[in-house]
């Protein structure tokens, strides 16, 4: 699953391996996005700020 | 002295604009060998203002409070023809070539710029531990950080250099020093203060912040400073209203939310007994506390943290093949941030929004909810972990702990400094997305009646 990062030049095994923690804790969390559903992906912080 | 002390006083004639910038430049010269505050220093510029201030106001010119007040910039805005460094090797011979938008307002609302302050390398870090410039030192204990990543923006404030400086906060580099250093560190809502030709490390967390040593005081910079900028795509075109706090301003009946799990987890002895002292003093003001069920903050961070490796590392990529110019903390986080999948990095986008609509729900019972800023007072320079509770904590993720979420969320947040012993911590106010004035207010409150 991870083996494109180990590939990438000059990436440090500790960086792998930090970044696959960090996913791991992601994980759980996107069962709350349903197949489909809302929120849409929007990059303007003031604009889901209702702006 | 305030700012709103020291224009009484510009006005009155007891002081004048030049001897502030001259008292100014004493202390800075002072502090600067013990605290590292400061990587350019601004003199000549500072006394051409300063005299400008002065010959103003005596032809009967008035920009208003912020009128002949020295202040100073965190690194990372640009002024034209002055040095902006980032806090990088990379860019340590780069010569700002345009003025940023705060730089612009503060220079019309006629305050005095003094110079610009240390900062973490690339504001990417809290350590401010910067290997280019040197660390910034904390004024309470120069054997600890500032806290960052706008540490010397902290220590120029809290130790006496100047009245206000200019931070940014992606993941808390306000607030943060606010709490170690013992000043007051206000995150506006995102959007509140225009960005232009502020550095960006995380596009979609970043914020222009506020650092002075009055609460009020931070009312008086965030009116000079916030409002709509064309060219920030993220700039808010809401009206601006009059954030100064009614000096009569009570908390009677105010409802002060208190985060029932998490935000209360794991402090530092000292750091727990400040909260609840403040909690204890607020409600003998006459705040009613409620208890709030929030998301926990935990699971808002790993999105904050996830978003800001892949937006660091997207900004940075036409500089990564020069490793050797990086610190080795801020190269890791650079590495680990071209690793983050484009799934990953949209997926905590929509997240963000689940759990700003969440978080929402708190403001049905609370006008602000209070937490601690920080777990733990400030570390020794060079610590790199922390005991909390029963485990041993990353420097970075404690000191990020409690304030991050409101960069995710983009909430309004202010840290105020407590004195739960012989160094400073604390309390941090969070609001709704643009009641800076509820937050200022509360803060003003407090902040008067605790004498700091």
């Amino acid at each position: 699953m991870s083996d494109w990062k180990r590939d990438i030049p000059n990436i440090p095994g500790d960086a792998v391996k930090k970044v696959e923690e960090i996913e791991a804790s992601l994980r759980p969390l996107l069962k709350q996005l349903a197949h489909g559903a809302q929120p849409a992906l929007i990059l303007s912080e003031s604009a889901v700020l209702g702006e | 002295m305030t700012i709103e002390t020291a224009a009484a006083r510009l006005r009155a004639r007891e002081v004048s604009a030049v001897e502030l910038a001259q008292d100014s430049l004493r202390r800075i010269r002072e502090e600067q060998p013990r605290l590292n505050a400061f990587i350019t220093v601004t003199e000549e510029l500072a006394l051409e203002r300063a005299r400008r201030a002065d010959e103003e106001l005596a032809r009967g010119i008035d920009r208003g409070p912020l009128h002949g007040i020295p202040y100073a910039l965190k690194d990372v805005f640009d002024m034209c023809g002055v040095l902006t460094t980032y806090g990088s090797k990379i860019f340590a011979d780069r010569v700002a070539e345009h003025d940023c938008a705060v730089y612009e307002r503060l220079t019309e609302a006629g305050a005095v710029p003094m110079g610009k302050t240390g900062l973490h390398e690339l504001a990417y870090g809290i350590t401010n531990d910067n290997p280019h410039f040197g660390a910034v030192r904390n004024p309470h204990d120069r054997e600890r950080i500032a806290g960052g990543s706008s540490g010397g923006s902290g220590a120029a404030v809290a130790g006496g250099m100047v009245f206000f400086a200019l931070g940014t906060d992606t993941g808390g580099s306000t607030r943060i020093p606010a709490a170690y250093c013992g000043c007051v560190g206000l995150k506006p809502t995102m959007g509140r203060v225009g960005r232009y030709g502020m550095m960006p490390l995380g596009f979609t967390l970043d914020h222009a912040g506020v650092l002075t040593r009055d609460a009020r005081d931070a009312a008086l910079v965030l009116n000079a400073i916030a409002g709509f900028d064309r060219r920030d795509d993220s700039s808010s075109r809401r009206p601006v209203p009059d954030y100064l706090p009614a000096s009569e301003s009570s908390l009677n009946g105010r409802r002060v939310g208190v985060p029932e799990r998490f935000f209360s987890e794991r402090l530092a002895p000292a750091v727990e007994r400040g909260f609840a002292d403040a909690l204890r003093r607020a409600e003998n003001l006459g705040a009613r506390l409620v208890s709030v069920a929030t998301p926990d903050p935990a699971e808002i961070n790993v999105i904050g943290r996830l978003i800001l490796l892949a937006e660091a590392s997207a900004l940075m990529r036409p500089y990564l093949e020069r490793r050797s110019e990086f610190g080795p903390d801020v190269l890791a986080l650079l590495d680990q941030g071209r690793l983050i999948s484009a799934a990953d990095y949209i997926d905590a986008q929509r997240l963000r929004r689940l759990y700003q609509r969440s978080f929402a729900g708190v403001w049905e019972r609370a006008d602000v909810i209070f937490t601690a800023t920080t777990p733990i007072e400030a570390p020794r320079v060079g610590q790199t972990t922390v005991v909390t509770g029963d485990a041993e904590e990353d420097v970075r993720l404690a000191s990020t702990r409690l304030v991050r979420p409101f960069n995710v969320l983009g909430l309004p947040a202010i840290s105020i400094p407590t004195m739960p012993g012989a160094l400073p911590a604390g309390l941090q106010i969070v609001g709704k997305a643009f009641d800076e004035a509820e937050v200022l207010s509360v803060a003003a409150r407090l902040f008067t009646a605790w004498a700091i």
